[in-house]
């Protein structure tokens, strides 16, 4: 049934395509177009029991043709091709783990970018094909979607930027023909198996194998050679170049003791993947003085308590998932995923709509008493203001995650100044006015400024001024330290690059922008452009018994406190005169004076609350002997 | 022996007409690359491909990015091909018609200009002799045949016809060999020219696979003349398709060979086996010793093919009195070394110099090497940017422009049969345990 549909797909999907079409034959191709995924979503098998399915199952390939382990070549599984047999990949690959490129999607609150690092240029720019304020689209730094593949694919699911091949350079389609479809790996997340290796998916991306790399990672198949180096006329049935065996391309060769008498292999599967799983693309480190052995240190408060990631991160079929934030786009479709937040679960919700659910108390959730704590804490801040995060300290710490920093793979050379320069926690306003932990990227970039916008400009053209290496940008986090920018190389960076292109060159970084004055020296000031970006901390929670106020008001009412007064320096990766040291208060458009006023009003609390408990002990004295006049005066007027 | 097709000043004539053609080919590129689509315009060629597997797919995508190239037809015999070499073209927006009979590509075709043929040796001869007496101009990929017969029947073919045929030994484009071969004539550095080898040694081969169920079906392989999917798959080592080695790698440096000595081979001996591929047919080993009568003497050399290893890769070496000069395909591999006798040159100096197992070597580098009189070659930067083109790409611009303009072709057909000639006869001397000899007659058509 499904090959009849893919054919029918195919057939029609040719027809549209063939301008010698009679309108009846377009409106019907339309039509099965239109209804196939209906069609599709109908016939899928199904188990409909909590129990889980035992994958034996037979892979197919990206043409849908059935793999036989012996052939030689062997060709890869495709994903889409094999689990979409009766998973709906159609709609799965809309999910926001693979959404990031539609447009059409609500991004809603700020996530994690990607970051562009080339050390040699000093460049540090968060990128994303989602509208969040303050980072660039990859297009904007010159990246095409191929480059932004080969560069970030390697801590991404699969599909996505993937599919947008149509949108590179035409010369790039033999490139893309030899790598294959990033198609999504659905074992990344779902394989209940360790021997499943993400590692393995890196680097199979890392050589351009993006069809080979779902197998790859697998426990059931190697991949030998490389997409990268070959020419754009290699044979995928041609084997090892004999000429220049380092230029070999992908092979697979499969275990074939994992393959039963049928050619069906086991994918030990699991519908709600381990944290671990998640791990892997969603480590958080801290790095420096603050960190912590890992024996030292707890993880987050839930996992600790036996919970898993998609306990609260869920998502149906479509994998919209969770995202686990008050009013995210998601619940305005589907009302029970605000049930799946931080008051969701622990106080409830008021909308009603999702049934007992509503009420809190999912997963056994307690209820917060917050004892002595004013509800205007609960208007102005959110849960992970207290909760989340390494606890606040007077100066920033330094992270560094999976996307950023290639956290999961193996390196010898990551180190504590690898860039990029995460900090954080940093108290900012969200979009609603509440106050929650961010970590922050600060940009560095070389760009063209026009009026009051200034565009970074593609490696490309560095590239050509000599500013980056002609190898091209480091891919690699742990790649070697490039020999340090000082304002001298800028400013006359600066001076050799095309004063004919659009836009005047200018150096971004350290929250300041740079200018080359006309005496040839730099000058620099803080600048719209050199806003830093920042994206809410929501793990790893913390007990209650350490929540930040737990000590008192003065955690953070004080004039010391961290919440107000904790010092951010804008980290770059060129060091340009003295680094900006920004106070948190100033990141939520608060007055110096008044924070610091406020903050001494509770040195002189404890004097006020005696003063206050005296006052009213006198004034209760005084009513008391009133009182007591009163009560005498009475009696005497009952005895007449 | 006089080779026939080149004379002395021929070095300087194919550079300048490179020069145009590259010159030609670079405002084109810069037109393309501005256009919205390569839509079919009147003074494009209108060409087609027979055999796009994976030669014909290296000579696709060179030709595809090439101003007034126009993909309009391909012929294979395997769907697989097909498919993936029109997906290719279709990405250019080459929409191509697709056969898998050449005769029907040939009679349905009406418009076409010129034919690239990439297919296994053996049908070279039909396919080119058909394609020229369609009236299309052709591009064969070299050998150009695995028999003397076939490759004299397109010889004729192309002079009954008028119509050019360009036999595939892309190094006669490439201006890296024709800076070697301007060193050693103009510039003389080698002396009197005594020896030269060359090699080809490749790494242990396997045998090319295909998934089962890309099977072509027995009553198309058998239609088409070949016994199994195998041998349709490995074609090269078998008597009936190939040439063996020695045809497939060795002839393009036996071609070098003649080129640069200006004559063709007086005698041959050889000696191969089948002595690690036992299934194949064909010698996996062959090494063969020629001998030249040339302008500079008596010249003697040295050839091997071997498919065990990859130690050394390609190259062709010459060997004067006062010098040597290595030269390759491979651009990581050129250079010049001095005998420590010899008069030392004053440009010396001043070019770049390489280690070569602790003897010292000038690079030869196009545009940098300075020639005798102490000077770069005036066009050598423009060379130099030229010569980083794929070897193919710089063949095929030369054959598109001999059809629009008349310029020579670098490899004629009879330039390509003379290399055959030479080549094939290296099979006979293996077999016989014999020294043959040339008759200069059987160079000619």
């Amino acid at each position: 049934m499904r090959q009849w549909d893919n054919r029918t797909n195919h057939q029609a999907s040719r027809a549209i395509a063939n301008p010698n079409l009679t309108s009846w034959q377009l409106v019907a191709a339309v039509g099965v177009l239109t209804i196939f995924p209906v069609l599709m979503a109908d016939d899928l098998l199904k188990t409909d029991s909590r129990s889980p399915y035992v994958h034996r199952i037979t892979l197919y390939d990206e043409n849908g043709e059935a793999i036989d382990p012996t052939d030689k070549p062997a060709v890869p599984y495709s994903p889409s091709q094999t689990c979409g047999k009766c998973h709906p990949y159609g709609k799965i690959n809309h999910g926001w783990h693979f959404n990031a490129a539609d447009i059409d999607v609500d991004h809603g609150r700020p996530g994690e970018p990607w970051i562009l690092i080339d050390e040699a240029s000093g460049t540090q720019i968060p990128l994303t094909f989602r509208s969040w304020p303050n980072s660039f689209r990859p297009s904007e730094a010159g990246m095409s979607p191929w480059q932004f593949l080969t560069t970030f694919a390697r801590h991404q699911p699969g599909s996505g930027v993937g599919d947008k091949r149509t949108k590179d350079d035409v010369d790039l389609h033999t490139r893309w023909m030899i790598s294959g479809n990033l198609e999504i790996n659905c074992l990344l997340c779902h394989s209940a198996d360790q021997s499943h290796d993400p590692a393995e998916w890196v680097r199979q991306i890392m050589e351009q194998n993006f069809k080979w790399a779902p197998t790859g990672a697998t426990n059931f198949a190697i991949i030998r050679g490389s997409a990268k180096r070959l020419s754009d006329d290699w044979d995928p049935f041609a084997g090892p170049n004999p000429d220049r065996p380092d230029l070999t391309g992908p092979v697979v060769v499969y275990n074939q003791a994992k393959f039963d008498a049928n050619d069906r292999v086991f994918f030990n599967v699991t519908r709600t993947p381990p944290s671990q799983r998640c791990y892997f693309c969603h480590t958080t480190r801290v790095i420096g003085n603050a960190s912590r052995e890992r024996w030292e240190a707890d993880t987050d408060v839930h996992l600790d308590s036996g919970m898993t990631c998609v306990d609260c991160h869920r998502n149906s079929i479509d994998h919209e998932i969770v995202r686990g934030y008050e009013d995210e786009p998601l619940s305005k479709k589907k009302p029970s995923a605000g049930t799946l937040t931080c008051r969701g679960c622990h106080l409830g919700t008021e909308n009603g709509k999702s049934g007992a659910v509503s009420l809190g108390g999912r997963l056994g959730a307690p209820h917060p008493m917050h004892q002595g704590m004013p509800t205007v804490h609960f208007k102005k801040l959110s849960c992970t203001a207290c909760h989340s995060g390494p606890w606040p300290e007077s100066t920033t710490v330094r992270f560094q995650t999976s996307m950023a920093h290639a956290l999961g793979t193996t390196s010898r050379r990551r180190n504590t100044q690898t860039p990029p320069h995460i900090t954080g926690p940093v108290f900012v306003k969200n979009e609603d006015g509440m106050i929650e932990p961010h970590k922050m990227v600060w940009p560095s970039f070389w760009g063209r400024e026009a009026g009051s916008k200034v565009v970074p400009m593609a490696l490309d053209e560095l590239k050509e001024a000599g500013i980056v290496s002609k190898s091209g940008p480091k891919k690699k986090a742990n790649a070697e330290p490039a020999e340090a920018l000082n304002e001298e190389k800028i400013a006359e960076f600066l001076g050799s690059l095309s004063q004919k292109a659009k836009g005047t060159p200018v150096f971004v970084s350290g929250a300041r922008i740079h200018r080359r004055g006309a005496d040839g020296k730099l000058t620099s000031e803080e600048h719209p452009a050199a806003r830093p970006y920042s994206w809410p901390i929501a793990h790893d929670v913390r007990p209650a018994a350490q929540s930040f106020g737990v000590r008192g008001c003065t955690d953070c009412h004080a004039a010391d406190a961290p919440f107000y007064f904790g010092k951010v320096f804008a980290l770059s990766p060129v060091e340009i005169g003295e680094t900006v040291e920004k106070k948190m208060f100033e990141f939520r458009g608060e007055d110096r004076k008044l924070a610091e006023a406020w903050a001494l009003s509770f040195r002189a609390r404890p004097a006020f609350k005696w003063f206050s408990f005296i006052c009213a002990g006198l004034v209760g004295a005084v009513l008391l002997l009133y009182g007591f006049k009163a009560l005498n005066s009475l009696t005497e007027w009952l005895k007449g | 022996m006089e080779n026939s097709h080149i004379d002395s000043e021929d070095t300087s004539i194919t550079r300048r007409s490179f020069m145009q053609t590259a010159a030609t080919a670079g405002a084109g590129l810069a037109l393309a690359a501005s256009a919205e689509s390569q839509e079919k315009k009147p003074a494009d060629l209108k060409v087609a491909i027979i055999g796009p597997g994976s030669q014909g797919r290296n000579l696709i995508t060179k030709a595809v990015k090439m101003p007034g190239i126009r993909f309009v037809a391909l012929a294979d015999i395997w769907p697989y091909h097909q498919k993936y070499s029109a997906n290719i073209l279709k990405k250019y927006k080459h929409l191509v018609n697709v056969y898998s009979d050449y005769q029907d590509l040939l009679e349905k075709e009406k418009d076409l200009d010129a034919v690239i043929i990439a297919t296994p040796d053996w049908v070279h001869a039909e396919q080119a002799v058909a394609c020229l007496k369609a009236g299309l101009h052709v591009y064969c990929e070299k050998e150009m045949s695995n028999t003397l017969e076939g490759a004299r029947k397109m010889v004729l073919a192309a002079r009954e016809t008028g119509k050019l045929l360009q036999i595939g030994h892309q190094r006669r484009s490439n201006p890296r060999y024709w800076h070697a071969l301007r060193v050693i004539e103009k510039d003389k550095v080698l002396g009197r020219i005594t020896h030269f080898n060359g090699q080809w040694n490749r790494a242990k081969r396997f045998e090319l696979g295909w998934p089962k169920k890309k099977s072509l079906d027995e009553a198309t392989l058998k239609k088409y003349g070949y016994d199994t999917m195998e041998r349709f798959r490995n074609w090269r080592w078998y008597k009936k398709f190939s040439g063996g080695p020695i045809a497939d790698l060795g002839s393009h440096q036996i071609d070098i060979f003649s080129w640069f000595l200006r004559s063709n081979p007086k005698a041959v001996i050889a000696g191969g086996g089948r002595d690690y591929y036992q299934s194949s047919e064909w010698y996996d080993n062959v090494m063969a010793i020629y001998e030249y009568d040339t302008k500079y003497g008596p010249v003697r050399g040295f050839y091997q093919v071997l498919n065990t290893t990859s130690h050394g890769g390609f190259f062709e070496t010459f060997m004067g009195d006062e010098g040597s000069i290595v030269i390759s395909e491979d651009t990581r591999k050129g250079y010049f070394l001095r005998e420590i006798t010899a008069k030392r040159r004053a440009w010396e100096d001043e070019s770049d110099k390489v280690d070569k197992m602790g003897v010292e070597a000038i690079e030869l580098k196009i545009g940098e090497t300075l020639t005798a009189d102490g000077k770069k070659d005036p066009k050598g930067e423009a060379l130099l940017a030229e010569s980083k083109k794929p070897p193919h790409q710089l063949h095929l611009e030369n054959f598109f422009r001999a059809i629009r303009e008349g310029t020579p072709l670098s490899c004629p057909s009879e330039v390509g049969f003379e290399t055959a000639v030479s080549v094939l006869k290296v099979n006979d001397a293996i077999a016989s345990g014999q020294r043959l000899e040339f008759n200069p007659s059987e160079f000619k058509v």
